[in-house]
């Protein structure tokens, strides 16, 4: 019973009594409360059952509650294991003092008291203390880019946010309760319809911005592509972080029912997922592709969670897992080799293969997981978030987001293979060309500096193992992972994948084609490069997403 | 006369206030490059739903709801304790912004967002 609490006081707690008391082995502290914290969620896992801890002696309406059921424990699962496998990553790193193991522990609390919290209010609260944390962490490194980001990052955080507060006053107004169970039977028994549309605008509007829905994304890149950021903090950003924003679209949405959004927000996820992906196309900074895409994932996600069958819901949810996990992953290994080539520029990097067999392996896999190729985790639950489509125009909607998913992993692909030593000038030269001391490699930044191998730590490579193994159980054993996680029974096993397949190998040479046809730097997708909206843009939109969300309320449905 | 102030009287209440300040601060947020403007905007919009929270379901004869043996109808504790908490954390994010506006300024030498953006570029 009193795990819930701790699950949400204990990392707090922890990290502070390290800050203050800066032990010797504060790492292994961490790492021994974080382990404690994951086996106690995949113990509950075994046969799960909602839990519920009441915090004062009133009752529900008026008091506090905290609430796991199947959707908060999913969230859990993910979460522990991701601020887990990012201490293990990190932990021989010289930033891991005092103050980054508190605040990155302190997230790791905050996060697990949004899944965990049962009211809007408390839920309000924890989300405005955990960007806090975040914007001091993504300016942990004190780069000079980073206090804009940092800045922008907090201000239109806060700013949509208090929205998210106005709609809370608006039912309280109305109803008179914060908690979700309350609300959802106040609402559905509402005569009026018209007074839900205005709190629930309020609401939708801060929760997009979290959840980075378009036109409400501008802000994401920025805070999760910064240079200034280590790896594991945007790993964490990118995993966990935006999901909250996902899940309070589930709980908002499972409470206003009546209003019947759905379609709305599958058309939105759909706009969202194209959008995201073409500006992944147009960066090249490493880290930069990887943000963008998370925008595009969202709007996968977007679709598969506020469609009405439970299939493509449970869908969503895996792909909400999933994404967490390969997207953890990929940041990783963009931290690595950032460091390894010395630039974020991706079409700088070359020939991984020769300098770390182990991480090409690991990135492979990372992509195949993204791009949704069989076997992996991404290709299975983007089957079932396509589940059931009978329309070809979505069909062939979801075939373009695929596409355009591979088409923006092509400069990954191609920093993979091995680079074709090259003859240095005349024809002796080349008769020796098998000597190795004599060539050199195509690329022409490879100097002499970045030839050197890539050495991981010992702790680095369990981290990667650990999540490309998870990356890959998922797919290959989805029809075991998914129901023990979403509770939803899928039957696509390793075999039916297979038929998949065909359909991944079109998809990719179809994009390498138009890579090779030069799409990438097309000036359509150059337009896309260069916007970059300041503040007050950001907040421009934010309230044009308030206004549009009210009108089609008011006019529309 | 007399309809007129009973006709304000009506308009001027506690929520329609907070809502006109709330919409204050969407503009000063908007429209305004200073970054230091940005953050008083937000801290009005920060006032404006504690003053919402405070005057939803509250009437003129409400008595507040502390001590013993209070008498008449007592107004709802739980807004007012949801407040309180809301006004700390408004102002530690302002005390945050603040801070982080000071490095900011250090390092960019300029309050507009426009200004310092475009030194964010060029480096």
């Amino acid at each position: 019973m009193y795990w819930l609490l701790a699950m949400i006081l204990a990392p707090i707690c922890t990290g502070l009594i390290l800050y203050v008391f800066k032990l010797k082995h504060r790492i292994w502290l961490a790492l021994t409360l974080q382990a404690m914290l994951m086996g106690w969620t995949l113990v509950q896992g075994i046969h799960f059952e909602p839990i519920q801890l009441s915090l004062s002696s009133v009752g529900i309406p008026y008091g506090m509650m905290l609430n796991m059921d199947r959707l908060a424990w999913l969230m859990l699962v993910l979460n522990n294991a991701l601020f887990l496998l990012m201490t293990v990553f990190n932990r021989d790193k010289h930033y891991m003092d005092p103050l980054f193991i508190f605040l990155f522990l302190g997230l790791q609390g905050l996060i697990n008291g949004i899944f965990l919290s049962y009211d809007l209010f408390n839920t309000y609260i924890l989300i405005e203390v955990s960007t806090v944390a975040v914007s001091i962490l993504i300016m942990y490194k004190r780069d000079s880019r980073s206090m804009y980001d940092g800045m922008i990052y907090l201000l239109v955080n806060m700013f949509a946010m208090v929205f998210f507060l106005m709609g809370i006053g608006y039912l309280y107004k109305y109803f008179g309760v914060l908690d979700i169970a309350s609300l959802k039977s106040a609402i559905a028994s509402v005569g009026d319809r018209q007074i839900l549309y205005l709190p629930y605008a309020f609401l939708i509007t801060g929760v997009s911005l979290k959840a980075a829905i378009m036109p409400l994304f501008s802000w994401l890149p920025k805070a999760h592509g910064t240079p200034s950021a280590p790896s594991i903090v945007s790993a964490v950003l990118s995993g966990i972080y935006v999901k909250t924003g996902v899940y309070l679209l589930i709980r908002i949405h499972e409470a206003f029912t009546p209003l019947a959004m759905n379609n709305v927000f599958i058309i939105m996820g759909i706009i969202t997922a194209i959008l995201g992906f073409t500006f992944a196309i147009a960066q090249k900074d490493i880290k930069l592709i990887l943000a963008y895409h998370t925008i595009s994932q969202v709007g996968l996600i977007l679709i598969g969670i506020s469609s009405t069958s439970a299939t493509q819901q449970a869908g969503g949810l895996y792909h909400l897992f999933n994404h967490g996990i390969f997207k953890a992953l990929l940041f990783l290994i963009a931290g690595l080799l950032i460091e390894t080539y010395h630039t974020r520029n991706i079409t700088q990097m070359h020939g991984l293969w020769q300098k770390s067999r182990f991480l090409t392996v690991i990135l492979l896999i990372a992509v195949l997981s993204i791009t949704g190729a069989p076997f992996f985790s991404g290709g299975y639950s983007k089957y079932y978030i396509a589940y059931g489509n009978s329309g070809i125009v979505m069909q062939l909607i979801m075939q373009l987001i695929n596409l355009g998913t591979i088409l923006s992993f092509v400069k990954f692909f191609k920093l993979m293979p091995a680079v074709k030593p090259i003859e240095t000038t005349s024809a002796d030269t080349a008769i020796n060309a098998s000597d190795s001391t004599h060539t050199r490699y195509a690329s022409a930044d490879a100097s002499s500096e970045t030839d050197a191998p890539l050495i991981l730590s010992a702790g680095s490579k369990v981290a990667l193992v650990t999540l490309a193994a998870l990356a890959f159980i998922s797919g290959i054993a989805g029809d075991i992972v998914m129901p023990w996680l979403t509770g939803y029974e899928s039957h696509l096993n390793a075999f039916s994948q297979l038929q998949k397949l065909p359909n991944y190998l079109i998809l990719v040479v179809m994009s390498f084609g138009a890579y090779r046809l030069g799409f990438h730097d097309s000036l359509f997708i150059k337009a896309f490069r260069a916007v970059d909206l300041g503040f007050n843009a950001i907040a421009a939109t934010v309230v044009v997403y308030f206004m549009g969300m009210l009108s089609l309320l008011y006019l529309v449905v | 006369m007399q309809n007129f102030i009973a006709m304000t009287d009506n308009l001027i209440t506690g929520e329609n206030v907070s809502l006109a300040l709330f919409f204050i601060g969407v503009y000063g947020i908007i429209a305004r490059r200073n970054i230091l403007k940005s953050i008083i905007s937000l801290s009005i919009m920060q006032a404006s739903i504690i003053l919402f929270f405070l005057s939803i379901r509250h009437t003129d004869q409400m008595v507040p709801p502390i001590g013993i043996g209070l008498t008449g109808e007592v107004a709802d504790p739980l807004p007012q304790a949801l407040m309180i908490t809301a006004i700390v954390i408004g102002v530690s994010v302002t005390a945050l912004s603040l801070t982080m506006f000071t490095s900011l300024y250090h390092k960019y030498g300029s309050t507009n967002w426009k200004k310092v953006k475009q030194k964010r570029g060029d480096q």
